[in-house]
């Protein structure tokens, strides 16, 4: 009985760590709504001479879940060879699943995938759906930079950073 | 974020769901019972979690759920009007030996389910019962004529 707390001479130490533990609880939580533990879309653009990139897609993402990104060109004046590049580091330790509109061609080489769609007109918008699934061991930053190119001249960029959280 | 709040629109599901099944439900599983609700443990896993198999996520799902049980518990601390809300109130069985069958019917317990319970309370008769009372975690509780009362929890008189 002399293990058992006092009636009327409890300890405070117990009601301090109930609250340091409601706290330690509800960090992650608050954490989670500033976007930064996943769930939320982000967005990146290039206003580049001949073409406007606009890249959305989340930059914090957690393994197992499926991710979307969508890429829009909107071309300012018109490109022979539109050509979407991603730096490969971006899809590490990422199944991709689907790639709409299907390109013309694609390729990989030097660590960077390509996807080639074709000529666009002055003031036409191409639009790119891709998706994928975060496979369970991905954990950490994939880094790199999604690329338009009108056969190999770049025309914009956007660095992109996608951090995995385990 | 998402995580989030589905793991709370899924914990004030379950609380009203929890509630609206009744405090019989808790307190004494039939197999059946058991069985609800882990498949039900189940299909909330997959609603909260989705494809997700990070342990970021499953730190955000248990906490959102632990939160919200530790912010009921302490609104019913605070707030004593809530409790009734939030845990129900004891609803009264048997009153001066008498079965109330209102209270049965409400609860879905049967006059035999109470016997049962009588005699593993060491009762043996209904006259001997002043108030049979079905507590909000589900179990019946005894008071006898004498006034003392039993949680119910004793085993098993032989006849």
């Amino acid at each position: 009985m002399e293990q058992l707390c006092p009636i009327g001479n409890a300890p405070t130490s117990g009601l301090v760590a109930t609250r340091i533990f409601a706290w330690l609880l509800g960090l992650p939580i608050l954490l989670a709504f500033t976007g930064v533990l996943g769930g939320q879309i982000h967005q990146g653009e290039d206003q580049g001479a001949a073409a406007t990139l606009a890249v959305n897609g989340p930059s914090y993402t957690r393994s197992g879940v499926i991710v979307e990104f969508e890429i829009h060109v909107t071309a300012r004046r018109a490109l022979s060879n539109a050509a979407v590049e991603f730096s490969g580091d971006l899809w590490k330790s990422v199944t991709i699943n689907t790639i709409f509109p299907s390109p013309e061609s694609e390729k990989f080489e030097n660590g960077t995938m390509r996807l080639e769609f074709g000529a666009l007109r002055r003031g036409e918008v191409a639009q790119l759906k891709m998706s994928g699934q975060i496979n369970p061991e991905a954990k950490g930053a994939n880094a790199g930079a999604v690329v338009l190119r009108d056969e190999d001249a770049q025309i914009a960029a956007v660095p992109w950073q996608m951090w995995i959280w385990p | 974020m998402d995580i989030v709040l589905r793991a709370a629109i899924m914990f004030s599901f379950l609380f009203v769901l929890l509630r609206m099944m009744g405090k019989r439900e808790l307190g004494d599983m039939a197999p059946f019972d058991m069985i609800l609700m882990v498949v039900m443990g189940d299909l909330v896993q997959q609603a909260v979690t989705h494809t997700d198999t990070s342990l970021t996520g499953a730190i955000l799902a248990v906490g959102t759920f632990a939160l919200l049980a530790m912010g009921i518990s302490w609104i019913t601390f605070h707030f004593p009007a809530m409790q009734r809300l939030a845990e129900g109130k004891p609803t009264i069985l048997v009153s001066n030996g008498v079965i109330e069958k209102r209270s049965l019917l409400r609860d879905r317990i049967t006059e035999e389910e109470i016997l049962a319970e009588m005699r593993l309370a060491g009762i043996g008769q209904l006259g001997d019962v002043k108030y049979a009372i079905l507590e909000t975690n589900g179990k019946i509780s005894f008071i006898s004529e004498s006034g003392r009362k039993d949680p119910g929890n004793s085993p098993v008189v032989a006849p």
